[in-house]
């Protein structure tokens, strides 16, 4: 793991692009704008409580500012954008003295890679999902307004709805994969014509 | 272990739940053994961020048809692995809308509709512009109600009111409805900004929101002033009352009938500059398609910026070089035009005249798009006041 975190993008090899302080201003704004939505799926990944990802989201972005002079122009923003994240991500893991998530340990370079593949089509995917909410059951509705407006856990969507905290667990999931599904059917039916 | 099993327990984690070493060690096992793997995983997490984003600011979009099954039991429903299906019709819908994004003809298509707008806004000023502007001031809120009291505890987010705040509060005028709180936290009314600096740091404390300019211009403010939550999130929201503005000035769709010419200006000051992913900012229209204005979490130095809005994403985002810490009056120019609209966007103006287009501290096209609802949502404490629409700058720049 330390490996990979000292891993840094092997430079250019070339003189860096000469840019004055606005062209550089502007240029992370443009790269960080386009990162972002991967960037925070990376980290909620990592920190799935949103107040914890959303406060990791922004130190990412401080380091991403302070390091930008490090940043080769000529190179994909996000894959070094990830490896800063990395570094924080193991850094918010030290400060609270936990340790980082067992399962993403080995595989968080594989979940990076999937996020390098995926940002294309991000923003055709949130289009498709609004889409594809419109088409919930009402009950659906309800579980997930509980769980991500009311940023409440599944055992206490359990207590107030008198359910098993499992069947909430089970419910949540499984309307999150009929969500994906549904993205998954719109997108592909794009990409099929696309041919 | 298949996929479902796998996706259950991302799931699980996703919700908090502590992962025992077998399952993490399954679930690791199964993200290294194929990129595909990852792939589903991520797009899973995605699923669940998006949801997180657009859900806690507010309710989930309309239903449109049950092509998503709904079962009048969910117990029995988990059980028979039946709480959702995917109607068939989706695939011919969709199938039907690919056709359109072929690209030949997207780029065939776009160029006829870049002609026809030419062509009917050239039409259009040629019909309609020339006739002088309806002015005056057609919704106007200072925020002038009693402070909130008790007042938030100073300095830990998580003590910030989750009820109460703006939440039917129905004064100012122009409006068709009280102020709604759709989000986890609330906005708050402030009077004395000393007393209620959220931390020593708090740029806030040095006086109420006010604004004159070099030559000695003092806009019209009153003290009472909105302060939005700190941390996640608050979003307050307001619709207007569409008779409140000229007859020619709204369409069957909302306010901004092409042609129209919006002004509008506020007061607002954050509790410093610090940018990246905060925001605190006022939006007309929707997520879908409308306008920004503020502190925007896409803008990394965090100054005052705008943007438009379409399906759910910042586009266009513009930035200034005005610190958010810094009090500003910030007054646009929103011009509704057949296709995209056009936004000026003036920081700090001289009030005497009406500024020159040159002098916009921003420019911006922005998404065509109608309105009739003013959000004001924030992911950092911020200060706002004095929101007036109006016909023309005078109009929402009155002087003493």
């Amino acid at each position: 793991m330390e490996d990979n975190l000292n891993a840094v993008p092997v430079p250019a090899g070339e003189a860096p692009l000469a840019l004055s302080q606005p062209q550089i201003r502007e240029l992370l704004a443009r790269n960080w704008i386009k990162a972002q939505p991967s960037l925070k799926a990376f980290i909620i990944a990592s920190t799935p409580q949103f107040s914890d990802a959303e406060d990791l989201l922004q130190e990412v972005a401080a380091e991403v500012a302070l390091r930008f002079d490090d940043y080769d122009p000529s190179r994909p923003f996000l894959p070094w954008a990830l490896w800063v994240a990395k570094i924080k991500i193991a850094d918010f893991y030290r400060l609270k003295q936990r340790r980082q998530v067992v399962f993403l340990e080995e595989s968080i370079d594989a979940l990076a890679a999937a996020c390098v593949r995926a940002q294309e089509t991000l923003t055709e995917e949130r289009r498709a999902l609004d889409r594809c909410l419109a088409k919930l059951t009402e009950r659906s509705r309800k579980l997930l307004h509980m769980r991500y407006f009311e940023d409440l856990p599944p055992q206490q969507i359990g207590i107030i709805l008198g359910m098993a905290s499992q069947s909430v667990r089970v419910s949540l999931s499984r309307i999150r994969t009929a969500l994906s599904e549904c993205v998954l059917h719109v997108i592909g039916s794009t990409t099929v014509s696309d041919g | 272990m298949d996929d479902k099993e796998v996706l259950e327990l991302l799931d699980a984690h996703l919700d908090h739940e502590v992962l025992t070493a077998e399952q993490a060690e399954r679930l690791r096992a199964w993200l290294l053994e194929r990129p595909e793997h990852a792939d589903q995983a991520f797009r899973r997490i995605v699923v669940h961020g998006f949801l997180r984003e657009g859900l806690q600011y507010a309710a989930l979009p309309a239903p449109v048809g049950g092509e998503l099954r709904d079962e009048p039991n969910l117990e029995s429903q988990l059980l028979r692995g039946e709480l959702i299906t995917i109607g068939v019709g989706d695939r011919a819908d969709f199938d039907k809308q690919r056709r359109w994004l072929s690209l030949p003809w997207l780029f065939v298509v776009s160029i006829a509709i870049c002609l026809c707008g030419a062509a009917s806004w050239l039409e259009f000023n040629a019909m309609f512009v020339p006739s002088a502007p309806a002015g005056g001031l057609w919704a106007y809120e200072g925020f002038d109600y009693p402070p909130t009291s008790p007042p938030a505890p100073l300095g830990d987010g998580n003590k910030w009111p989750t009820s109460g705040g703006m939440q039917g509060l129905a004064g100012g005028s122009g409006w068709a409805e009280p102020w709604q709180e759709t989000a986890a936290k609330v906005s708050i009314l402030i009077a004395d900004v000393q007393a209620n600096a959220w931390r020593a740091s708090d740029m806030r404390k040095f006086g109420p929101l006010g604004y004159s300019d070099a030559q000695g211009h003092v806009l019209k403010s009153m003290g009472i002033q909105l302060r939005t939550a700190a941390g996640p999130t608050s979003a307050t929201s307001r619709k207007l009352d569409v008779s409140a503005f000229p007859s020619n000035f709204a369409d069957e769709h909302g306010l901004g009938r092409d042609g129209a010419v919006l002004w509008m200006s506020f007061l607002a000051q954050s509790f410093d500059g610090r940018g990246l992913g905060n925001f605190s900012y006022v939006q007309l229209g929707t997520d879908s398609a409308g306008f920004r204005v503020g502190k925007l979490a896409a803008v990394p130095s965090g100054n005052w910026s705008a943007c438009g809005t379409l399906d759910g994403a910042e586009v266009n985002v513009r930035w200034s070089d005005t610190p958010s810490g810094q009090p500003v009056l910030i007054v646009t120019r929103i011009t509704f035009r057949p296709g995209d609209e056009e936004a000026d966007i003036w920081i700090n103006p001289r009030l005497e005249v009406e500024p020159v287009t040159n002098a916009a501290t921003l420019h911006i096209s922005l998404p065509d798009f109608r309105w009739n609802q003013v959000s004001i949502r924030s992911r950092y404490t911020t200060d706002f006041d004095e929101i007036r629409f109006g016909g023309s700058f005078r109009d929402v720049t009155p002087v003493h």
